[in-house]
């Protein structure tokens, strides 16, 4: 019975349906049902995980003068409900030392006079009336301008933070005096903030993650000497301003010290009209964006073929840097030097090569080629130790082109398996003092807890099928074969996700499917092309 | 700072042996001018004669048992004729302050505009080890929850910060909020509650009207009643409990929420009759149920009171169901 009492259901109430969904989010906030199914894991997390990671509050007093930190929020017309929320969440922070500036820019007299009333709640809520509402970057701005702090803490009016959020902060300067920029998890809380859902836990410091998305931003703590030293927020990216200011930041000549703080420290609401639902309709974002990180690649001075938005991705900026060198493709996938020679052939057809001059050569894979390398002039190397072959003809370019940014000592492409949407290898990370395998066979479109297998990532270790990296590498392990183990180094593997490629086994099916081949025929082709 | 003027309120029925600690902890308070008024709800024992040896107490004697709710009532009335009085501190004749409870809590208020009140650490008067309160909330099955109750002790962890509400066995209430109760039937702890809950009532009735609420976490008072009530549980508070939970509920909450709460409020409800069938066999069970019924039939005496509230409710819905789902933290 209860058997038949599910299934009509089911037909009545398909999960994937908007019908469907709708009767259980009804029903779950009711209490009637458990929630979908996809957030039982966070939320055994936020009931017996979260409650034990943070740490005991630093016991400070707050300093009017120059306050540790300093939260900056533009008000516009914020309604109570998203308010109250954040104020409270501010005033009950563990750690005493802050101020928060509230750059007030609404059109509506009710929400202002709201709002310095709810300011009087703390004496650390400084009010500033703003004469007329000129963008999110211009208001933010002035709020800088009045902030006292030794860091900016940048919040959004609909937002809240975690009860915690400054006191981990504090920790992480306490341990790093030299600390410039702080980044912490986040999670998205609802429009009526009933429930807190889509955790993000973020990687540790990983430029090249952060030139393809904004993924460091909420919470962002940035040292106010170097806010102000980049000139403040420029109102002309509006829309992508936090994002602009960090790149310009990292662009400094210097170096940039960012820590990341493995918590989730801030609840991003899903509210009706903000960035979080409906982040397809601002294209003036995604122009915003596109030019900081056209920005940043001049400001740095990496040549590039300009910046794309990925059509299926939105807010996430596809970079094409390139670098006009010579290349040794070294082919070294066999100790048959036919099954050599053949793979060349194929990889040579497979790539057209716009900027990079390739040489395609053959070794056996014993062969040492740091020497060969060094002799033959050339600026950069992509070994090939087994046989994976490009779709996209311009993929070389793309993987010498990645060499040029800075701080990277490898590069590798995403190889995917024979089946079109599994992966193969998107390189290793260490987990217990052992390099594993990140997405191993998984689906290449589903997101797991660390983001999509496609992004560009920083990675401990690379698979050495297929690697590129400059002649005059400070590396020479990379010339070895075996996984690349880059735990040490100061300069970064990175694992160029937007490169896919794929066995090279599809020739050789094409053949032997053929329809006109007899079987024993078929047999000379797979001895003669594979060697056996 | 240090001429503020504090009015300590006590209600006092046959507490002879521990009322003298009481009062002799409010007057070693640091800091403060005290004002102490006691209320005695015709004890049978000695209470009086202990409390006559102090000369600076206002001792109020009443010639039948009040009641918590009443007797609080009759004292604020006399404690705010003082015009100094700004901040009225309920202390249960059970409870035992710390020198600094009054100053750290008052450092900590200062200044802040709409704070309805103000509660300390609450330990076990046993067992400092133990937390007695921390402050009070209603779960999001609309039931009152002590929350903190009988935990350990850890105070690095704890710092001060907004609540739903303060547990009246030893908190302060400031005179703004007193003198501006939206509803028109209850001077301050609603008298038709006779005694339990009013203090949930309270802390709900300030969480919706848009006031504040502060746990001190460095003012520390001890308190003897709760851990030992569960030795000798009689039936009284679980059928004043039963009676006035559904008051509390229909005072105070918006209709959506109401609704939207209804399964988890009758799972709870469950829950509570299955505590009390352990407790008390099934019996005793029947009998709350049926106090649950007179509690039903009771409501449509607060419909003024309801109709108040509503129109003075600052709070969003749906904050306040956050800060229920939250346990009272906001």
């Amino acid at each position: 019975m209860p058997s038949l009492f599910r299934r009509g259901i089911a037909i009545l109430f398909p999960v994937y349906s908007a019908r469907g969904q709708t009767i259980r989010k009804v029903t779950s906030r009711m209490g009637l049902t458990r929630e979908l199914s996809w957030t039982h894991p966070f939320e055994a997390y936020i009931k017996n995980v979260e409650p034990f990671v943070f740490h005991a509050p630093l016991r400070t007093e707050p300093n009017a003068e120059q306050p540790l930190f300093s939260i900056v929020v533009p008000f516009f017309n914020t309604p109570d409900e998203y308010l109250i929320p954040l104020l409270d969440s501010v005033a009950s922070q563990s750690f005493a030392d802050w101020e928060m500036i509230m750059a007030d820019a609404s059109t509506d007299r009710d929400r202002s006079v709201r709002l310095e009333e709810l300011s009087h709640g703390d004496s650390r809520f400084r009010y500033v009336r703003l004469g007329t509402n000129a963008g999110i970057a211009s208001n933010t701005n002035t709020g800088i301008q009045q902030a006292r702090g030794r860091f900016i803490v940048f919040v959004d009016h609909d937002d809240t933070l975690s009860h915690h959020a400054l006191n981990e902060a504090a920790v992480v300067i306490a341990d790093h005096e030299d600390v410039d920029v702080i980044y912490s998890d986040e999670d998205a809380i609802s429009d009526d903030g009933w429930y807190r859902k889509r955790p993000s836990f973020k990687p540790s410091w990983s430029p090249h993650m952060f030139l393809e998305m904004n993924y460091t931003n909420h919470l962002s703590v940035i040292r106010a000497d170097l806010v102000r030293e980049v000139g403040l927020l420029r109102p002309d990216r509006d829309g992508a301003q936090d994002y602009d200011l960090l790149l310009r930041i990292h662009a400094l000549p210097r170096e940039i010290t960012t820590v990341h703080i493995p918590k989730i420290l801030y609840h991003w609401r899903e509210a009706q009209f903000s960035s979080s639902r409906a982040i397809g309709q601002k294209s003036y974002a995604m122009k915003a964006g596109t030019a900081a990180v056209t920005d940043y690649l001049d400001a740095i001075g990496v040549d590039h073929d300009g910046v794309d938005i990925l059509p299926d991705k939105p807010a996430w900026y596809h970079c094409h840097p390139r670098w006009s060198c010579r290349v040794d493709v070294v082919v070294m996938v066999s100790d048959d030097v036919r099954v050599n020679s053949r793979f060349e052939e194929q990889l040579r057809a497979a790539t057209g090569a716009t900027w990079v001059v390739p040489r395609f050569r053959c070794l056996p894979p014993t062969a040492d080629i740091s020497e060969q390398c060094t002799a033959s002039e050339a600026d950069a190397v992509v070994v090939m130790r087994a046989m994976y072959l490009p779709k996209d003809r311009s993929w070389l370019d793309e993987l010498v082109g990645a060499l040029r940014l800075p701080q990277t000592a490898a590069v590798a492409p995403l190889l995917m398996t024979g089946n079109d949407n599994l992966v193969a290898n998107a390189g290793f990370m260490e987990h217990k003092g052992q390099l594993r395998p990140l997405y191993h066979r998984g689906d290449v479109t589903f997101s797991g807890l660390a983001g999509l297998p496609d992004l560009l990532r920083d990675v401990d270790g690379l698979d050495d099928a297929v690697v590129a990296f400059p002649v005059n590498t400070d590396h020479p392990e990379l010339f070895l074969t075996g996984v690349v183990d880059g735990r040490t180094w100061s300069d970064r593997l990175v694992l160029w996700g937007l490169i896919r490629l794929y066995p090279a086994a599809m020739p050789f099916r094409d053949t032997l499917l053929n329809d006109n081949l007899s079987p024993r025929d078929a047999l000379v082709v797979l001895k003669d092309t594979v060697g056996i | 700072m240090e001429n503020r003027t504090v009015a300590y309120l006590i209600v006092t029925w046959n507490n002879a042996d521990i009322i003298a600690g009481c009062i002799d902890s409010i007057f070693a308070q640091a800091g403060v001018k005290s004002d102490v008024y006691v209320l005695d709800n015709d004890s049978s024992d000695d209470t009086i004669t202990q409390v006559r040896k102090y000369r600076k107490v206002h001792l109020l004697k009443s010639t039948r048992n009040l009641g918590f709710a009443k007797g609080n009532n009759v004292l604020i009335r006399h404690a705010l004729r003082n015009p100094d009085v700004q901040w009225v501190a309920l202390i249960n004749s059970d409870a035992v302050l710390d020198t600094q409870w009054t100053r750290n809590i008052l450092d900590y208020v200062d200044g802040k505009p709409s704070v309805a009140a103000a509660q300390g650490l609450t330990l076990d008067y046993y067992d400092h080890h133990i937390v007695d309160s921390r402050h009070i909330y209603v779960s999001k099955r609309l039931q009152g929850i002590q929350y903190g109750y009988t935990e350990l002790v850890d105070h690095e962890a704890y710092y001060p910060r907004k609540v739903f509400g303060v547990n009246a066995a030893a908190a302060m209430f400031s005179r703004d909020f007193i003198e501006h109760q939206p509803d028109p039937d209850s001077y301050f702890f609603d008298e038709r509650f006779y005694m339990y809950y009013e203090d949930v009532d309270v802390a709900y009735r300030a969480l919706v009207a848009g006031y504040d609420s502060f746990f001190v976490p460095t003012a520390v008072a001890y308190h003897m009643g709760s851990v030992s009530a569960k030795k000798n549980m009689k039936m009284y508070p679980v059928i004043m409990t039963a009676r006035n939970h559904l008051a509390v509920v229909y005072k105070n909450t918006p209709w959506r929420l109401i609704f939207l709460s209804m399964p988890e409020l009758l799972k709870g409800i469950k829950d509570f009759l299955q505590q009390v069938k352990h407790d008390h066999g099934v019996k005793g069970m029947r009998k709350v149920l049926g106090t649950y019924v007179i509690g039903l039939l009771r409501l449509p005496m607060y419909a003024r009171s309801r109709r108040e509230i509503r129109k003075h409710t600052r709070l969003g819905s749906n904050y306040m169901m956050v800060v229920m789902r939250q346990e009272g933290i906001r």
